[in-house]
């Protein structure tokens, strides 16, 4: 079958997401595509531009992988532009002079920051705000400056803002129009929003026209001045336009394609151009005389014309433009008829000027449905009200109460939604969608999540998913239990708060005070294997007993209660820490020594330490007197606890270290080594941003910065993979220390059974925010009780192993046969690229 | 207790000061490998075979014993299965069972019965 030839023009956000779509159907075969892109970076997250200021590099914010578009076949040109489109031929150029024939084509143009035709706006230190390029350019230029104007108060403007801010510029918003953000909020709204954002510093000045741009001389106070139509004048070292946007419609225009008055390509609503073979989508395209300069709808008509190509019904039939968003640390919500310029609407406002909130409803003359809403300074109440308005819900007789404070019982609850209701509009995942989920399988908020993908985007549909699938549960009578075992009808955070509270220092304690008693009133006898290691974890997290204290030894798993790592034989392995990495030679020719002396197969392990494998029950005790005569402490490679602390060799050696990673990697490890906690926990220190040291897949993730360390939580490798969080920026080493020692006892304290910082931080209700909120601002007011716990695990460190061999109660346990020195003639060992493995066993 | 012969002669394994309170430890009897636990604060005493037939290791007595409605068992440390210490079934896969043994404590030493012929 001959291949239709579909060739795409772009490659942003919105060109990316339709070829994910089009490559996750079966039917994506029948292509032959075709990729140019203008940039030579493939598609990258334009929505959180911003961040690159706050750390994240290129690399954090890509989303097309340049092997995954080879994979699936596409031709790509990087850093071609196309100069040329005959449709009547089918044919276009690109700039290298090639011509390409195409039977389908799709443009995906994307737009241009508009700069308005003011004299001097072409000089050195005016810049735009769009590409990576562009903000590398901004960073380079704020480094010379200390002041920074953005031309324009709409929400990309002020994203530009809180960038200069965020560079230590002293900032400026010029804006022409009277208000900031004027298309999404009305009068009152952008009032506030001004009042909260020059508390922060920024200075705003509107209504006002910027008429010439010259520069300075060396005298001057800044390198640029700006003069504005009422006669004041501004000097400032940067300036950044960002006042709106315009498609990118020349190549269309050029090859005689209908656009419209004012730019954007038409389509209809199947993103079909004026010619059939071609196609436009996203902020190229103009439908009903609209631009949709925002990702979701871009992505709508990437999917509808995913779905017309490959001959399926889809339409775009326009989008809903409603946004909430937090600018410069303000919450900003917008919905629908923001004006209420619709007829006969009426308002209900709610303005609190002593929190700095204002909310306002615009509702139909009836009172009885929700044709927009503005918030500033408290979104809590948008997924609710945009569900009212999207779905074009009654709305409860008092209106009202849906944004006055202290009002209880109007919380719209899943179940009041129809099934076309769209619950996460990043994925595009409806309560059907949901539904269908549980329908299928899944039995929790993770699970339902990892399968539709809901929340994983923006999350701010995060408290509607859960209440969904709270009542999908309930309706499907799932009851959701949450009991650890049958001796326990509580979980381990529960657990957790009995102990710390009631004191309690045994297994035997706390079975008689709250394990579940039988119909005669009797506390259980005995635990099982999944409350028994729990409660020895959380006894050692609190009281930091030695693990092989008598009350202490039958709760552990096997691994805890030889301090070793059984393997598939029988056998053990042992792991001593070397922490950061770092070990001298001295130290490697021990564990080589007692390596070949003990006849251990060697591995050197993904967390920078060596691994010495077959080692025989009995033998424990003697190869670990000889690690600790040579300096070495116990991994705690068995242990749910603290496993490596990797690092880089930071700018002690490198060229491009700014900050000694061995050096920080060295204190945390020997600060949390021995802390033990609900599952293993691995840390990562790099001296760059280069990352060597993998820091962002790990629990805790430090990167130097030329100003201190970046923090990043809750990353994952392993099975499931999880990048790490951005948590804060440019630390000093205290205070770095003190916020890992809370969010690590803030996880210890709270985590469920078994469950690694990554999977804790989804199922942490509000995220990385609330942790944030927890760990930086004392939300709870328990920072100092972190501080404090951690503080008594550290100073009640001692290395297992040693403690140990030093106690002839403890070495008791070290013998395959108590009444016997013979060794266990099950174990066999043969011989495999010069070292011992285990015989393998007969089938 | 079926599965135990009944020709059996008793013979001394260990001293009570060998024994781990909720633990196993291990003894080597005749060429056999036989795990011996202490139950609780009643020390009630179980011995069972070392030998795990589905990890197929000596490893039985490093398991944790754990309890749950009323079944006592221990847990193998390799992939978990639980075996009874009163029958030596194994509870998550029947078809496999281990060896118990009677077991007694004579003042300082703890005896055990083996079955006759054993070599």
């Amino acid at each position: 079958m001959k291949k239709c030839k579909l060739v795409i023009i772009g490659n942003g956000m919105v060109g990316h997401h339709f070829i994910e779509q089009l490559m996750g159907h079966p039917a994506a075969e029948t292509f032959d595509i075709t990729l140019f892109s203008e940039e030579t970076r493939l598609a990258y997250d334009r929505v959180h531009l911003s961040e690159y200021f706050a750390g994240k590099t290129a690399a954090d914010l890509m989303m097309a992988d340049y092997q995954q578009y080879l994979d699936w076949g596409i031709h790509i040109h990087k850093g071609e532009k196309v100069t040329y489109i005959d449709h009547a031929e089918r044919k276009l150029t690109s700039e290298t002079g090639k011509i390409f024939e195409y039977d389908k084509l799709l443009l995906a143009t994307g737009s241009y920051p508009f700069v308005p035709p003011i004299p001097g706006a072409d000089l050195p230190g005016n810049y735009v705000y769009r590409t990576i390029d562009d903000l590398g350019e901004i960073h380079a230029a704020a480094r010379a400056g200390k002041s920074g104007v953005v031309i324009g108060g709409g929400l990309l403007g002020l994203e530009a803002a809180n960038a200069l801010r965020e560079l230590g510029l002293e900032t400026h918003v010029v804006e022409f129009a009277p208000g900031l953000m004027s298309v999404q909020l009305d009068e009152g709204g952008s009032k506030l929003l001004r009042d909260k954002i020059e508390a922060l510093g920024v200075q705003v000045h509107t209504s006002k026209a910027t008429q010439k741009i010259t520069e300075g001389g060396k005298s001057a106070p800044a390198r640029l001045r700006m003069q504005f139509a009422d006669g004041d004048e501004l000097w400032t070292d940067l300036i950044v336009f960002s006042a709106g946007i315009r498609p990118r419609d020349e190549l269309a225009r050029e090859a005689g394609l209908v656009v419209g008055e004012r730019g954007g390509i038409v389509i209809d609503d199947q993103c079909f151009t004026s010619d059939p073979n071609i196609l436009a989508i996203g902020e190229c395209a103009l439908y009903d005389n609209r631009i949709f300069g925002l990702v979701a709808p871009g992505y709508q008509m990437a999917r509808t014309a995913v779905g017309v190509l490959l001959g399926e019904a889809a339409a775009f039939t326009g989008a809903d433009m409603s946004t909430k968003l937090k600018l410069l640390g303000v919450e900003v919500g917008s919905i629908g008829d923001a004006h209420g310029r619709s007829e006969g609407a009426k308002a209900i406002t709610y303005l609190d000027e002593q929190h700095g909130v204002y909310k306002r409803l615009i509702t139909n003359d009836a009172g009885d449905k929700l044709l927009g809403a503005v918030l500033v300074g408290d979104t809590g109440e948008y997924d609710t009200l945009l569900q009212y308005h999207l779905n074009d819900m009654d709305l409860p007789a008092q209106p009202e109460a849906l944004i006055l404070p202290g009002v209880e019982g109007v919380e719209l609850a899943g179940g009041a939604l129809p099934d076309t209701a769209t619950i996460c509009s990043c994925h595009n995942v409806a309560k059907g969608d949901i539904s269908a989920a549980i329908s299928g399988g899944c039995c929790s908020l993770g699970e339902v999540k990892e399968s539709t993908k809901a929340s994983t985007g923006c999350g701010g549909c995060a408290a509607l998913l859960k209440s969904v699938v709270d009542e999908e549960l309930a309706a499907l009578g799932m009851e959701v239990n949450n009991n650890l075992c049958a001796h326990f009808a509580f979980t381990r955070q529960e657990i957790f708060h009995q102990i710390k509270v009631e004191e309690i220092r045994t297994f035997e304690e706390l079975l008689q005070k709250h394990g579940t008693r039988n119909a005669a009133g009797e506390a259980p006898k005995d635990g099982c294997e999944t409350c028994k290691p729990l409660v020895a974890s959380v006894l050692a997290s609190l009281w930091n007993d030695h693990i092989l204290e008598k009350p202490h030894v039958g709760l552990q798993d096997t691994n805890d209660t030889f301090m070793a790592n059984m393997q598939k034989n029988g056998t053990y392995s042992v792991v001593p820490r070397i922490p950061g990495g770092e070990v001298t030679p001295d130290k490697l020719i021990v564990l080589g020594q007692v390596a070949k002396k003990y006849n251990l197969y060697t591995k050197i392990t993904g967390g920078q330490r060596v691994d010495l494998f077959g080692a025989r029950l009995e033998q424990l005790p003697e190869i670990w007197r000889e690690l600790i005569d040579a300096g070495f402490e116990t991994g705690h490679a068995y242990g749910k606890s603290l496993r490596t602390v990797k690092s880089c060799v930071g700018s002690t050696w490198c060229r491009f270290g700014v900050q000694d990673s061995v050096g920080m990697a060295l204190l945390v490890e020997n600060r949390y080594k021995g802390l033990r906690s609900p599952h293993k926990i691995k840390m990562a220190v790099s001296g760059c941003t280069r990352e060597c040291a993998e820091a962002q897949s790990k629990d805790i993730g430090v990167i130097a910065t030329e100003k201190g360390w970046n923090l990043y939580v809750c990353g994952n490798g392993g099975m499931r993979p999880r990048h790490a969080d951005l948590f804060a920026t440019d630390l000093d080493d205290v205070t770095l220390i003190r916020y890992i020692d809370r969010i690590l006892m803030f996880y210890v304290r709270t985590a469920d059974k078994l469950q690694r910082t990554s999977v804790w931080l989804e199922n942490l209700d509000g995220g990385l925010e609330y942790l944030r909120s927890v760990v930086i601002d004392d939300r709870l007011g328990i920072c100092d009780e972190l501080e404090q716990r951690m503080s008594h695990v550290v100073g009640t460190y001692q290395c297992e192993w040693k403690t140990a061999i030093e106690d002839p109660e403890k070495l008791k346990r070290f013998r395959q046969f108590v009444n016997s020195d013979a060794a266990d003639e099950k174990i066999r060992f043969v011989e495999e690229r010069g070292q011992p493995r285990p015989e393998p066993m007969e089938a | 207790m079926e599965n135990i012969a009944t020709d059996y002669s008793w013979v001394t394994a260990c001293r009570t000061d060998d024994l781990v309170e909720n633990s196993g430890i291990c003894v080597l009897l005749e060429g056999r490998q036989i795990a011996i636990y202490q139950h609780g604060p009643s020390g009630t005493l179980y011995a069972m075979d070392n030998w795990d037939p589905i990890a197929r290791a000596s490893i039985l007595a490093r398991g944790l014993l754990a309890e749950h409605e009323g079944e006592l068992y221990v847990v193998s440390p390799l992939y978990k299965q639980r075996y009874s210490v009163e029958t030596g079934i194994c509870l998550d896969a029947p078809e496999h069972c281990v060896g118990v043994y009677p077991v007694v404590i004579d003042g300082a030493h703890i005896r055990l019965a083996l079955p006759c012929g054993v070599a």
